[in-house]
């Protein structure tokens, strides 16, 4: 047997190939658990903690949910069509925009969104459990950077574990883990307005908000959301090609990754403007003492293992998109291969790449805007969600009739890189410091998908081949 | 080859890479939005973002 455990026949959820209907068994409330799974993790507090740079909690309870729902709305334009009608994985869903070779871009971008904050929420759990460890007397000062490194390289070695039960595992994993996420959750909320008040939270002022006035603000606080959210391309087929109608996607999809991980983000805005300080392993053991504090610990480990174990499961389907990886290198090893390299950060530099990969990581999410605006285009303008012929996504050479120039398509490539640089010309990606006064009225992510999709849309009607299918009849 | 969707089952495509390939065509297809799932996705993704903004900035 070549794929998972679950018997003799393939298991075809641990392949990068379609899953067929007959294996496509999540319901929506299975899908749901994992979405929120992946969705809520360390990163929301982090997220709501920034917004809290520019609003206060009222407007930013608005502008996070907003942002968070609006691009989810467009993420699931670009995503649940192809990957529930035809079992898909997310990358070999960009060869009829980017080529058969050009999707290897798409690859890229996925790849290292996916590992690297795989390795930002990996390092983030190990020094939590040292932290933890510290603040209940049970370990020295002297060893807590060879306990998180130890806790680090411990959680990789769970995520491959896990990971090994296939899509069954996501599945149950995700059902205990978001059950857990809902009542911690609920319990920080009750926490914070039980410690502080609601209306002290009301009452407070943002951080830092920009000097360009109140709309600027309210703007970037959504924005911060918007290009946050637009993440979730990277994760989507992993998750919902396991769904079988593109009706039990959508509830899922809006509910847990538009809605559910800002939901969470909240309590990093409101404990950001009411204590400074978004992170609950500070400000929880603050106000209720280290025991709190294990608490938290459990979130924080539910959670970033969570979003890890979806993360590198939609990283080794992608990387199955790679012919010689796939024929070669059974599930076991190319999940291991996926995760060698969290296993050499976790270990050798975990420090050096946590202070220095927000930079990369802020560079390389811009792209996924256009590539998002391109696949809305491609499915509904151009139709290809009905014309889409399946097995030419998984030949790599002239047969496949999404193999235009070289196995490149110009136009699709095109608008990427123009919608990326429409990104950057208003918005700086790593500071958040806009570059251009419309930024207020337009945001940075909109314009961005809006540029990659007209550039698209243009680029195809004027010298792309709108209907390669076609080729196949002739 | 000449293969019919009765023949796309997870034990027929246990073939060699190339036929895979080729059953993938007959591969049965799950079921595409309908208009009430457009409907839930443009009121949860615009119509509910466009009220909470309202509200935020009010």
């Amino acid at each position: 047997m070549k794929g998972g455990i679950s018997g003799d026949v393939i298991d075809q959820s641990v392949e990068s190939w379609p899953v067929p209907l007959a294996q496509r068994t999540w319901g929506g409330w299975h899908a749901g658990a994992v979405s929120l799974t992946a969705g809520v993790a360390t990163w929301s507090f982090v997220v709501g903690g920034f917004a809290a740079n520019y609003v206060d909690a009222r407007a930013g309870t608005a502008a996070m949910l907003a942002g968070g729902l609006i691009s989810q709305f467009l993420v699931s334009l670009a995503q649940i069509p192809a990957v529930t009608k035809y079992g898909l994985e997310t990358v070999s869903t960009t060869k009829p925009q980017l080529g058969t070779r050009g999707s290897a871009f798409a690859l890229f971008i996925q790849y290292l969104t996916l590992i690297g904050w795989n390795c930002v929420l990996i390092i983030f759990l190990g020094r939590a459990v040292s932290s933890t460890l510290l603040q209940l007397g049970l370990i020295t000062g002297d060893m807590h950077g060879s306990v998180a490194i130890v806790a680090s390289v411990l959680a990789t070695f769970s995520i491959w574990v896990l990971l090994l039960l296939g899509a069954e595992g996501l599945k149950y994993t995700g059902v205990i883990v978001a059950a857990g996420i809902f009542i911690i959750g609920t319990w920080m909320y009750v926490l914070l307005f039980q410690t502080y008040g609601l209306a002290a939270i009301v009452e407070a002022k943002p951080l830092a908000p920009l000097p360009q006035g109140r709309l600027m603000n309210y703007t970037i606080a959504m924005e911060v959301l918007l290009v946050s959210s637009i993440g979730w391309w990277a994760y989507m087929g992993s998750m919902f090609r396991l769904v079988n109608k593109a009706g039990r996607a959508v509830y899922p999809s809006m509910g847990s990754l538009g809605f559910g991980w800002a939901a969470i983000g909240l309590i990093g805005l409101y404990s950001g403007l009411i204590v400074g300080q978004p992170d609950p392993a500070i400000w929880i053991v603050e106000v209720a003492g280290p025991v709190a504090g294990v608490g938290v610990l459990l979130f924080v480990i539910m959670a970033n293992l969570g979003s890890a174990v979806v993360a590198s499961h939609a990283a080794a389907l992608g990387v199955g998109q790679v012919p010689i990886l796939n024929k070669l290198l059974s599930w076991p090893l190319k999940t291991f291969l996926v995760l060698l390299p969290m296993f050499i950060v976790d270990i050798f530099f975990p420090s050096a790449f946590y202070d220095n990969i927000g930079t990369f990581m802020a560079f390389i999410g811009i792209f996924i805007a256009p590539l998002v605006g391109v696949q809305i285009v491609d499915w509904f303008a151009f139709r290809r969600i009905d014309t889409l012929h399946v097995p030419s996504l998984f030949r790599h050479d002239q047969r496949s009739c999404y193999w235009y120039k070289g196995g490149i398509n110009p136009p699709g490539i095109v608008a990427l890189v123009l919608g990326a640089l429409t990104y950057i010309a208003l918005l700086d990606p790593v500071s958040f410091v806009p570059n251009l006064e419309m930024v207020q009225y337009t945001t940075a992510t909109l314009p961005s998908a809006l540029v990659g999709a007209v550039v698209y849309y243009l680029g195809m009607r004027l010298f792309g081949d709108i209907n390669p299918e076609a080729k196949r009849a002739r | 080859m000449q293969a019919t969707q009765m023949d796309f089952t997870a034990d027929a495509i246990t073939e060699s890479p190339d036929d895979r390939i080729d059953l993938l065509e007959f591969m049965p297809t799950g079921e595409p939005l309908t208009r009430k799932d457009v409907i839930v996705l443009c009121l949860s993704g615009i119509v509910a973002p466009a009220l909470l903004l309202i509200w935020g900035w009010a």
